[in-house]
């Protein structure tokens, strides 16, 4: 019995280490990478499904966060555009998302580019 | 896995077993010939599936918002979360838990059926609209829900039959047991032709190929559950049973059937998790 109870609580301590996502993004504007010669308008995201985008934020290297012109997604779509409010200074920046798959699993990620 | 997913994992475990001794609720009164469960026993169970609902609602909204404990009662995320699956998951799962409550109070036994078959069909619907079954074709979500009703109707019933094994005549518990290994002979092959189909369904694949992934993984582990809860029914079916005339041989089934709830649960853990935190491909 209780080498019973350590497989299955070793089990689930096993598979508290990683997880997985089935949808996820496929491209981005800025592309994660990409250096810029002037500020951009706004960020484009396109994932593989539909996905309701739960929060996005961008920061930049000094940890300042920028606002975008974002609100929460309730109906489920693939390709979101998010204007960005100010004009961006020269410098690297990262974007970081949350979204909501259509398994309703969590998912989320970041892509970084720089102003020159 | 964050400690939000392992949280959410393990509550959305215990809603399957409650939804599995909700559904082995009238199987267990048809096997035994016993009374009916309780009002208390129907009620308790209920308001743990009301609490365990709501507990899941919150823990998502946590994920979400990502803001520690008081991202919990973020109103933004609570209608994020409350307008999406999770929220269509989480409004069933308490209506299933209210209907539950008329039908532990209602002594007319028609109206009782159609409210058993409501909060079953409710159940069955409320697991389809969240993980994979939600975007799969119609013969996966079918596969999915005759493999729900069979583990449910299996595994629901374990904490009674563990209980009747020594609270019943050894020839009684003897007969009920039998009834139970017979039926279970003919619902487990359906219950593991269903989850090859769900495979199959979810990742385009009859068996995982390599490189695994976490998901192939996962689901891998639960089929070794799922080798070792056969074993130890097998071992019931074949040994125990037979041998059950005298007390002791009694408590020795009671024990294994203990073995057998522990299984249970680790494999409603692993499914948890192959529907809310791991996805295939």
């Amino acid at each position: 019995m209780k080498n019973i109870l350590k497989l299955a609580f070793g089990t689930t301590l096993f598979f508290s280490a990683w997880a997985s996502a089935h949808v996820g993004l496929t491209s981005s504007s800025p592309e994660d990478g990409a250096t810029l010669s002037e500020s951009p308008t706004e960020i484009t995201m396109n994932f593989s499904g539909d996905v309701r985008l739960a929060k996005i934020m961008l920061h930049s290297d000094d940890g300042k966060m920028h606002p975008l012109d974002f609100s929460m997604s309730m109906t489920p779509k693939a390709a979101y555009e998010i204007a960005v409010k100010n004009n961006l200074a020269s410098g690297g920046y990262t974007v970081y998302w949350t979204a909501m798959g259509g398994d309703s699993h969590k998912i989320s990620g970041d892509f970084s580019f720089e102003v020159k | 896995m964050t400690l939000w997913s392992v949280a959410s994992v393990l509550t959305l475990a215990f809603i399957f077993w409650l939804n599995a001794v909700m559904t082995a609720s009238p199987y267990i009164v048809y096997l035994s010939g016993l009374k009916k469960q309780s009002e208390r026993k129907n009620s308790l169970v209920a308001l743990l599936l009301l609490l365990a609902s709501l507990l899941y609602f919150f823990l998502k909204v946590g994920s979400f918002a990502a803001e520690g404990f008081a991202g919990m009662i973020d109103t933004t995320y609570m209608q994020f979360i409350w307008t999406g699956p999770v929220g269509l998951f989480i409004q069933l799962q308490v209506t299933v838990a209210v209907v539950w409550i008329f039908y532990s109070v209602v002594k007319v036994t028609s109206i009782q059926w159609m409210l058993y078959v409501a909060a079953v069909g409710l159940m069955g619907w409320s697991f389809l609209s969240i993980g994979h079954g939600s975007d799969a074709v119609w013969w996966s979500k079918l596969a999915l829900l005759i493999h729900l009703l069979i583990a449910w109707v299996w595994f629901g019933s374990l904490n009674s039959l563990r209980k009747l094994a020594t609270s019943v005549s050894p020839d009684k518990s003897k007969a009920i047991m039998e009834r139970f290994g017979m039926h279970m002979s003919a619902a487990v092959p359906i219950l593991l032709i269903a989850g090859v189909v769900m495979y199959r369904s979810a990742t385009g694949q009859w068996i995982p190929e390599l490189p695994l992934t976490s998901y192939d993984t996962v689901l891998l582990t639960k089929l070794v559950f799922v080798a070792l809860i056969l074993l130890v029914a097998a071992r019931h079916k074949l040994k125990l049973v037979p041998q059950l005339n005298n007390e002791s041989a009694a408590k020795r089934l009671k024990q294994s059937i203990t073995v057998e709830m522990v299984l249970a649960v680790t494999i409603f853990i692993l499914a948890s998790a192959l529907s809310s935190a791991f996805s295939p491909g």
